[in-house]
């Protein structure tokens, strides 16, 4: 698997300098997981922070610091070299979900309680520690779509399972897609599995039509 | 490198020491550690609108968790500075919250993996901030700004626009361009 549509530059430099919401921090450690072509960058942005770091003026610590400190160390267990793997928590074909995503949700696809939000389309809105933007799975029936919208903010889309294409382009899992205001866009999941996705939305979408804007009044989408 | 001379001063020496702390528990390799470090995170918290005395309080965490973690440095995947960098970061962004910044984990079974990188690509990783440094000396003053607020003072892109005064575009095509510079600087140098 090769990951075609990656994150922007600038959004993986804000992850790293850590600056992102936590719903967009969430969709881009999930996609960072799963493509170590970002993950090469992040750890080059991370650098820059370390970098940043050497070469700041330093400013006194209070008196007490190292000592306290020291007392603290003397006191506290020590983290081992190697966390121990549990093989036995492994499914047999993988999980679905990636780090941090799993542990947010509390398990893998199998316990996500899913709401119908429309024909073919169920989700599940996550829990996030800041409302900048909302993070939610999109589980999208084989050929089915979301509503034509367009975006009041950003909305990164990354692909979990199956895939959906828009306009020419088709993504798959690992994959990301991203659009702001200036998009409208059509996703449609592809036949047979359909799709899972995660999609963060740092804005009400734009319904177009009647349907899509009754659905929004009953979703909050 | 005899015991006395080692410093922190350098990517290798801060490497050094941290294979002390974390082999030997060596108290006064974390002592040169504390030193040259807590006193730079404290200024990293204090320049992205920390209190003092959180600042000094989550200075003394980071360092406290260089102890505990020692451990678990990898000097073939990161410089002692870049890996504080990152304690300190999500320290700070995880004071107060009960839901911890989302971070990937490097031993998550669903993890595809790296491809394999030729040994002195790894060594090169404590040498890389020096190529990332002249790199940077290298930006505009401009792309430098962008690169500084996101860094050091918490910001948004559309806050650093705002800021700045900018159309966000352009704030984001600045961003890209610094990111580049590095990237190349970077590339050049393992060639
Ligand atoms: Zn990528």
């Amino acid at each position: 698997m090769t990951v075609r549509h990656h994150l922007t530059d600038e959004t993986l430099l804000s992850y790293a300098a850590g600056d992102l919401d936590d719903a967009t921090s969430l969709v881009v450690a999930s996609h960072l997981a799963l493509c170590p072509v970002c993950r090469a960058d992040v750890d080059m942005a991370e650098d820059i922070g370390g970098v940043m770091l050497d070469d700041v003026v330093p400013v006194s610590m209070s008196d007490d610091a190292l000592a306290h400190v020291l007392a603290r160390a003397e006191t506290s267990s020590r983290d081992p070299e190697q966390p121990v793997e549990m093989a036995a928590s492994k499914p047999a074909g993988g999980y679905v979900f990636p780090e941090p995503l799993r542990s947010r949700i509390g398990g893998d696809l199998a316990s996500v309680k899913w709401r119908r939000i429309g024909p073919g389309v169920q989700q599940y809105v996550l829990p996030c520690r800041d409302d900048a933007s909302q993070a939610r799975l999109l589980r999208i029936a084989g050929g089915q779509g979301v509503l034509q919208h367009g975006h009041t903010g950003e909305e990164f889309t990354l692909v979990l399972a199956g895939g959906f294409s828009d306009g020419d382009q088709a993504f798959a899992r690992g994959d990301v897609e991203w659009a702001d205001q200036d998009i409208v866009h059509r996703p449609i999941a592809d036949d047979g599995d359909g799709c899972v996705c995660l999609a963060v939305t740092s804005g009400p979408l734009q319904f177009f039509d009647f349907v899509g804007k009754i659905v929004q009044r009953f979703v909050r989408i | 490198m005899t015991g006395g001379s080692i410093t922190p001063e350098t990517a290798e020496g801060a490497s050094a020491l941290m294979q002390r702390v974390a082999e030997d528990a060596d108290r006064q390799a974390f002592e040169l550690l504390f030193r040259h470090f807590a006193p730079r995170v404290k200024a990293y918290m204090l320049k992205l609108g920390t209190a003092e005395s959180l600042a000094d309080e989550l200075a003394q965490e980071t360092l406290l968790t260089v102890w505990r973690k020692a451990p678990q440095f990898d000097r073939s995947k990161a410089s002692p500075s870049t890996w504080i960098f990152t304690i300190a970061r999500n320290l700070r962004i995880d004071a107060f919250r009960k839901i911890s910044r989302p971070e990937l984990d490097p031993n998550d079974p669903a993890l595809v993996p790296d491809p394999e990188e030729p040994q002195d690509d790894r060594v090169n990783r404590l040498q890389r901030a020096d190529v990332i440094r002249e790199a940077m000396r290298t930006l505009n003053d401009d792309q430098a700004a962008v690169v500084r607020l996101s860094f050091f003072e918490d910001m948004s892109h559309s806050a650093i626009a705002e800021q700045l005064d900018l159309p966000l575009g352009t704030v984001k095509s600045r961003l890209r361009l610094a990111f580049a510079r590095i990237r190349e600087a970077v590339g050049d140098e393992l060639e």
